[in-house]
C-alpha cells in the first residue's frame, strides 16, 4: 500500500467522503457504513481478534485517509477494497511486536473451563441476562406485528420441528425457503442491534 | 465451477464459523463475508441457527467443543449467545402461557375441576384453623385468577389490534394491486397502440432480432441452469426476471461474469411490472456483450430511504450457435 500521512485525523469532510464512496451513488443515510462496520467487526472476531471493534474502525479510517489523499478509489469495488484493507490490518496486527491480541488462548484458559462446568448459564451475569431479556421484550414490541410473528415462528422449536415449521411458513407466505431465511435473518439482525443499543443505554 | 455460482452448504458455513476449514478455504470465505451481500446474509442465517442450537443443547462432540473453544472466544459472540438465550426464554414463556390457556379445556382440567368441587363442600367439615387457611388460599387464588384474566385480556387486545393491522395492510395491498393492474392495463393498451404504429412505420427487414428468456427466482439446491442460445444475427437479449415479492419501489439489475467476478453491465433504476400472476423486471442487453459461459444476474432492491439491498442472483448459461 502507498505510504500515507502519519499525522492524519479523520475530519467531518473525510468521513462524509467515505460515506458517499460506500453508498456508491445512493444515499443510505449512513446505513451502508454501519453495515460495513458490522461485517468488519465480525471478520476480525472470526479471526479471534479481541479488539475487533477497534480493528474495524482502523480499517475504515485507513480507507477514509486513502480517499482523502487520492480523491477516489476505482481499481476495485468498494466492498472488495474494504476486504483488502481489512486483511492488511489483520496481518499487521498478527505480526506487530505488541499485538492488539489474537488470542483465543487466554479466554480459553479463563472462561472455557467455567463455561464447561456451568454450561451456557455461566457466560453472562444474572444482571446482564435480565437486561437482555427486558430489552428483547421492548424491541419485539417495536417490530411490526408481521415481523414479530415471523421471527418468533421461524426460530421456535427444536431441530426437526423447527424445519417442519419453516416449511409451513414458506407455504403460508408463498415464498421460497431461501427468501424466508433471508427475511428472518434481516429481522433478527435488526432485533439484535436494537437489543444491543438498549443494553448500552440502560 | 466459479465460486459465486453454487451457494455454499450450511455444513460448510458452520465449519467456517467453527474455524474447522483449511486456511485457503477460510480466506476465500473471509473475502465473501465482507464483499458479497448475499453470502453475508446466508452466513448470518447459519450463524443464528448455530448459536440457537448451542443454547438449546443440540450441539455435541467436536461441534460443541469447537463452539466453546473457538467460536466463544470473543465477547461479541457471547453477546449473541445471550441474545439467543433471551429469545429462547421468551418463546418458552409464550408457549407456557398458551398451555395454561388451553389447560382448562383438557380432560385433566376437568378432573381438577371435579376435585375442586369436592373441596368446595368438604371445607364445612374441617377444623377452624384449616378453614382460615382455606379462605386465605382461596383469596390468593382469586388474586392470581384476576391477574391472569387482566393479562389475558391485554394479550387478547394486542392480538386483536395486530389482526386489525394485518387486515388494514391486506386491504391497502389489495387496493394497490388493483391500481397497479389498472395502470398495467392502460399501459399495455397504449404500448400495443405504439407497437402497431411502429410496425406500420418500420419495414420488417430492419427490425431488431431479439431473444427473450424468463428467469425464475433461484431456489435452494442444485437445479437446471437456464440456457440462452444466441444465434448469429441476434441483436438483443431480453431477460425477464420473475420476482418472489415486490418489496421495493425500484430495482437495479447487474450482470456479473462469475469467472472473473466482475460486473459487466448494470441497468438504471427499474420498476417491477405485473406479468401474469407474478411481478417481473425486464432488461434488454446487447447480444454482443455475451460470451459462451455462465452469468449471474444480480437483482438489487432500492428503497425510498436507506441503503440498497442485494436480493438475489439468477444464473444462466449462454451458448453461442
Amino acid at each position: 500500500m502507498a505510504e500515507l500521512k502519519k499525522d492524519w485525523i479523520l475530519s467531518p469532510e473525510a468521513f462524509r467522503r467515505l460515506l458517499r464512496w460506500l453508498d456508491d451513488g445512493s444515499d443510505s443515510g449512513g446505513e451502508r457504513y454501519l453495515e460495513m462496520q458490522r461485517r468488519l467487526t465480525a471478520y476480525f472476531s472470526r479471526k479471534n481478534c479481541l479488539c475487533s471493534d477497534e480493528l474495524a474502525d482502523e480499517t475504515l479510517n485507513r480507507i477514509a485517509r486513502k480517499l482523502d489523499e487520492k480523491g477516489t478509489i476505482t481499481e476495485v469495488s468498494a466492498l472488495h477494497y474494504c476486504y483488502i484493507v481489512a486483511k492488511f490490518v489483520f496481518l499487521e496486527n498478527v505480526r506487530s511486536v505488541k499485538p492488539i491480541q489474537t488470542g483465543a488462548t487466554e479466554l480459553r484458559n479463563s472462561d472455557s473451563a467455567t463455561r464447561r462446568a456451568g454450561g451456557v448459564s455461566e457466560i453472562g451475569t444474572e444482571d446482564l441476562r435480565e437486561k437482555t431479556f427486558g430489552c428483547l421484550e421492548k424491541c419485539l414490541g417495536q417490530l411490526s406485528a408481521n415481523d414479530r410473528e415471523l421471527i418468533l415462528e421461524y426460530y421456535r422449536g427444536e431441530q426437526r420441528a423447527k424445519i417442519e415449521r419453516r416449511a409451513e411458513l414458506t407455504t403460508r407466505l408463498g415464498i421460497t425457503m431461501n427468501a424466508l431465511s433471508i427475511r428472518a435473518c434481516r429481522i433478527r439482525n435488526k432485533l439484535e442491534a436494537c437489543v444491543d443499543k438498549c443494553i448500552r443505554q440502560t | 465451477m466459479p465460486i459465486a455460482e453454487q451457494p455454499e452448504s450450511s455444513e460448510l458455513l458452520t465449519r467456517y464459523l467453527l474455524g474447522a476449514l483449511s486456511q485457503e478455504e477460510a480466506e476465500r470465505l473471509d473475502e465473501r463475508s465482507i464483499a458479497d451481500d448475499e453470502f453475508v446474509l446466508r452466513l448470518d442465517a447459519v450463524e443464528n441457527d448455530l448459536v440457537d442450537a448451542f443454547v438449546r443443547g443440540e450441539l455435541s462432540g467436536e461441534s460443541l467443543e469447537r463452539f466453546e473453544s473457538v467460536y466463544l472466544s470473543t465477547s461479541r459472540k457471547a453477546e449473541k449467545v445471550e441474545f439467543a438465550k433471551a429469545m429462547l426464554r421468551f418463546q418458552e414463556r409464550s408457549a407456557a402461557a398458551a398451555v395454561q390457556q388451553s389447560g382448562a379445556k383438557t380432560p385433566s382440567g376437568a378432573r381438577r375441576k371435579a376435585s375442586d368441587d369436592h373441596a368446595t363442600w368438604s371445607w364445612l367439615a374441617v377444623p377452624r384453623l384449616e378453614l382460615q387457611w382455606t379462605f386465605a388460599a382461596a383469596t390468593l387464588l382469586m388474586v392470581f385468577a384476576s391477574a391472569y384474566l387482566i393479562t389475558k385480556n391485554e394479550w387478547l387486545g394486542r392480538r386483536e389490534r395486530a389482526a386489525h393491522e394485518r387486515e388494514v395492510a391486506a386491504e391497502r395491498r389489495a387496493t394497490d394491486l388493483e391500481r397497479q393492474l389498472s395502470d398495467q392495463r392502460s399501459a399495455s393498451a397504449s404500448a400495443q397502440k405504439e407497437l402497431e404504429e411502429l410496425r406500420a412505420s418500420v419495414p420488417v427487414t430492419e427490425s431488431l432480432k431479439t431473444i427473450t428468456v424468463l428467469l425464475l427466482p433461484p431456489t435452494r439446491g442444485a437445479g437446471q441452469i437456464p440456457t440462452v442460445s444466441v444465434t448469429p444475427g441476434t441483436d438483443r437479449v431480453t431477460l425477464r426476471l420473475q420476482l418472489e415479492g415486490d418489496d421495493f419501489p425500484s430495482y437495479q439489475v447487474a450482470l456479473r461474469e462469475p469467472a472473473v467476478n466482475r460486473i459487466i453491465w448494470s441497468s438504471p433504476r427499474l420498476r417491477a411490472r405485473l406479468e401474469g400472476q407474478a411481478k417481473a423486471i425486464s432488461v434488454s442487453l446487447s447480444a454482443g456483450l455475451l460470451k459462451q459461459q455462465n452469468y449471474i444476474v444480480e437483482l438489487t432492491g432500492i428503497p425510498t430511504r436507506g441503503s440498497k439491498e442485494l436480493l438475489t442472483g439468477y444464473v444462466f448459461r449462454v451458448v453461442l450457435k
